[in-house]
């Protein structure tokens, strides 16, 4: 190759270069002090977004977190797909720079003075507060139940982290090959990826299948309301699908305790608690805002979403009507649906938007309609794309995939596409 | 769908190869320029470009159609797993990955022996 062919190749290249850089975002000049609580996906999304949009303002970071999970691939974790070493990365890999970022955790909320303080007692002002601190777990909630049982006495459960969803692997395998009853199922109350409940029951199923064991296990799904998923059409669709594959499902059961020595499983229901018998349970736990959110002023007053202690928001915005200049964004947000990393993707640019524009002077109309999206696992290879907004509306991103249908171009999203997703994310690109 | 830009999947694409990003970026611009330095070739000599991209078309399509059957593999599923027209489409676009690779040095081979003989002829 000759120079001219070699320029002529690096004009092409860069006109391919120049169409990546992306239209340029709002910017503002403001000084202000901007205090994200939570470096997970939603405030390292906030951290990224707003450096960029806000090079003056100060920004700090509160979490003693180092590691950083992509907690959608715990499922594929369960599945026996995916290594625990595939979906953990520090958190210090995607700290803007310029962000400062304190390595403790929020003890209390003090919003009527802008401030909060932190585990060592350290007091930090803020102009802006985004409370994006995730949720907690609520495994004692559940009488008899504590997170050192998973893998054990056919206990499973993907939530707790990454090695708890290897164990999971290893119990699912273990009921498969032993046989008996197996038991899946979900809180009552708000919980991250509402999916992932029906993804390992249709995973255990389908692996039991290929292994030739479909016949000596019996699977059982206990909802916790009338519904095996809130949007109409797809607890439509996967009614079709439990009884094509022998899946039953007991409707407005939750499960309060467990009894792991006898392998029994308390569930409370509208005529009261009922024990089931089981060999295999994924248990999945009640979900809560984080007790320094818990028990501050944040946390709707009344309503349904004020037990749990999730922060009061406006679903559109995600600012705090009592407080305006708090934002809730993530798990934590007081908002029906959006629980997702998907609606994290979408609630980010909102509330920076809002933040960039009330510090330029300007009004925002940027608005969160609720998105939420559930790559639901159906089996090995398949999966359905499903998105949907607050209205419970199918809003597809694709229009060539069928949210209702199990494709394996809905597969290849999840266990190809997601995790470079999520990272731009991480980064404020995405 | 509005969502995805270029920038968007330029920075996707980064973080899903990671490390690799920038290796397969400088194998799409030596591939690239290879099929650059093929057509300069061939107007040079004078001679078509017709049966170069014939010959990498068909190596194109044939070393997609090959690397089709494997692609579901990649993604830790059967090939029972493909259900409807689109996974098939979706399939062989990853397919021509490998395939596009092969065709530009095809056609990159195939234009400078051309042009070799137009220059002799």
């Amino acid at each position: 190759m000759n120079r001219r062919e070699i320029l002529a190749g690096g004009a092409a290249l860069a006109l391919l270069g120049a169409t990546a850089g992306g239209a340029p975002a709002q910017t503002s000049p403001s000084r202000a002090r901007i205090v994200i609580a939570g470096a997970g996906a939603a405030g390292l999304s906030l951290a990224s977004r707003l450096r960029r949009a806000m090079p003056s303002a100060t920004i700090i970071v509160i979490d003693p977190k180092r590691d950083h999970h992509f907690q959608p691939g715990f499922v594929l974790i369960g599945a026996g797909l995916w290594s625990p070493g595939q979906v953990t990365d520090s958190n210090a890999d995607y700290m803007p720079k310029g962000v400062e970022w304190i390595t403790e955790a929020v003890a209390e909320f003090d919003p009527d003075a802008n401030a909060l303080s932190t585990s060592s007692g350290r007091r930090v002002e803020y102009d802006f507060l985004l409370v994006a601190t995730g949720l907690m777990l609520d495994y004692t909630a559940i009488e008899g139940m504590e997170t050192g049982l998973i893998g054990r006495e056919g206990i499973a459960s993907v939530y707790a982290g990454p090695d708890a969803a290897l164990a999971s692997a290893a119990a699912i395998d273990r009921f498969i090959e032993t046989g008996g009853v197996g038991l899946f199922g979900r809180p009552a109350g708000e919980m991250k990826c509402a999916g992932a409940p029906l993804k390992m029951t249709f995973i255990t199923e389908d692996k039991a299948r290929r292994q030739g064991r479909r016949g000596a296990v019996e699977l059982i799904y206990n909802a916790h309301n009338p519904a095996l998923f809130a949007v109409p059409p797809v607890h439509e669709k996967l009614v079709g699908m439990f009884a094509d594959r022998g899946i039953a499902a007991n409707y407005g059961h939750v499960l309060k305790a467990l009894d792991p020595g006898a392998r029994q499983a308390t569930y409370a229901t509208e005529t009261g608690d009922v024990t089931l018998d089981y060999d295999f349970i994924h248990v999945i736990p009640p979900m809560r805002a984080p007790d320094a959110v818990l028990n501050s002023p944040l946390p709707w007053q009344d309503g349904p979403l004020a037990p749990d202690g999730w922060v009061e928001a406006d679903r559109a915005t995600l600012r705090h009507p009592r407080y305006p200049n708090v934002f809730a964004v993530g798990d934590i947000a007081g908002v029906p649906r959006g629980k997702t990393a998907a609606s994290v993707k979408w609630q980010v640019p909102v509330v920076v938007d809002h933040i960039v524009a009330e510090t330029a002077g300007r009004e925002s109309s940027a608005l969160y309609n609720g998105y939420t999206s559930c790559p639901m696992v159906t089996r090995y290879g398949r999966a359905m794309l499903i998105e949907f907004d607050y209205d419970g509306t199918l809003i597809p991103s694709f229009p060539f995939i069928d949210p209702l249908k199990e494709l394996w171009v809905s597969w290849l999203i999840e266990e190809k596409g997601l995790l470079g997703a999520y990272r731009a994310m991480l980064r404020g690109r995405a | 769908m509005s969502d995805f830009s270029p920038g968007i999947v330029w920075f996707i694409m980064a973080e899903t190869l990671g490390i690799w990003f920038w290796p397969v970026l400088a194998l799409a611009a030596v591939l690239l320029l290879l099929v650059i330095a093929g057509f300069t070739r061939l107007r040079r000599a004078r001679r078509s470009a017709g049966r170069p991209l014939v010959a990498a078309l068909l190596a194109t399509l044939a070393v997609a159609l090959v690397a089709a059957w494997f692609v579901p593999a990649w993604t830790r599923a059967g090939a029972g797993s493909l259900a409807a027209p689109v996974d098939y489409v979706f399939t062989f676009l990853v397919a021509l990955i490998p395939g596009g690779i092969v065709g530009a040095l095809v056609f990159f081979t195939a234009a400078s022996h051309c042009a070799r003989r137009g220059r002799t002829a």
